[in-house]
């Protein structure tokens, strides 16, 4: 029986790391096919920039304010490999194509396997996320690494995600 | 991933062109004889372990094995020494260069990260009856990936 909360994991367990999965449409937007970032990437964590600005009144009290976050990730080093759709879209349209528009207008969707339903997880989807390419190469007799660093952005829009019984993933906004 | 490393690794030794030297390859053990070798398993050692974030995980073993060879050498001698070592040294120098070159047998899941090394080729004992042994540690890294 499913269970439903902020956090879907048992009181008194930590969450895996591979709980909270960024995936890149690799498809259409409306027939999105959606890629886990991240094959062979060890550490990798969204970071949230609130714009955050402090000032002190004539009493002495400090007051801070915050903006809606501007949300980052990086991947370095992500090893190229065929088996990862999802980097090897982004190396079609960043290094063969140079692209910079649709670089900077990716549809990513990140999936919190960890909140809400544990079949149906909270989800949100980024449409119009920028994926910048920092380079590309790697030492001798190592191997070929693409780092990225992906800023989500365009219209947020939450929802729940599920995993068919092939491993596709589907994301359905909420209502 | 190979389902016979022992197999996998004796087969591979036997191919040294200079092998034709002895006469059998025995299995955790070798004859007293002028010109047998043995290949003893040393069993696997797991190097490390990790995951990506998405939850693979990615374990590093090492394949020990030891190769002794039991090789024609009168005391006192040292031609015959000269011979055995430049046989033992050759050994090893032809496993790199097999390893280097891509031409090594595989034992895990990325191919291109094995490395198969042959190291420490030394005399390991001398008897007055005109042989001697000699050993090579070898042992092959690779990666297993559990999804």
């Amino acid at each position: 029986m499913p269970t439903t909360s902020v956090l879907n994991t048992p009181a008194g367990e930590t969450q895996a790391r591979e709980l909270l999965i960024a995936y890149l449409n690799t498809g259409t937007s409306s027939t999105p096919v959606w890629n886990p970032l991240g094959l062979r990437v060890e550490d990798s964590s969204m970071e949230f920039d609130w714009g955050d600005e402090s000032a002190q009144d004539i009493l002495g009290n400090t007051h801070t304010t915050l903006k809606k976050p501007t949300v980052t990730q990086s991947f370095d080093p992500y090893p190229l490999d065929s088996a990862d759709e999802a980097i090897t879209k982004v190396y079609d349209v960043a290094v063969r194509q140079q692209n910079a528009q649709a670089l900077a207008n990716m549809d990513v969707l990140v999936v919190h396997w960890g909140s809400g339903d544990t079949s149906t997880p909270f989800a949100e989807r980024y449409p119009q996320t920028a994926v910048k390419v920092s380079s590309l190469g790697g030492e001798g007799g190592g191997n070929l690494s693409m780092p990225l660093e992906l800023t989500y952005g365009g219209t947020r829009v939450t929802g729940t995600a599920s995993k068919g019984t092939g491993g596709a993933i589907t994301f359905t906004p909420a209502a | 991933m190979d389902a016979n490393p022992l197999q996998t690794m004796r087969e591979f030794v036997a191919q040294y062109p200079d092998w034709d030297i002895l006469s059998q390859l025995t299995i955790d053990y070798t004859d007293r004889v002028p010109d047998c070798a043995g290949l003893f398993p040393g069993g696997m050692v797991e190097v490390s372990r990790h995951r990506d974030i998405l939850g693979r995980a990615w374990v590093v073993n090492q394949y020990n094995f030891a190769l002794y060879a039991n090789l024609a050498k009168a005391p006192d001698e040292d031609a015959g020494a000269t011979i055995n070592a430049d046989w033992v040294m050759g050994f090893q120098q032809w496993v790199q260069r097999q390893s280097m070159l891509g031409l090594a047998p595989t034992f895990g899941d990325v191919p291109r990260d094995e490395t198969l090394r042959a190291q420490n080729g030394a005399i390991y004992a001398a008897d007055d009856e005109g042989t001697a042994l000699y050993v090579v540690q070898l042992s092959a890294t690779y990666t297993t990936i559990y999804d």
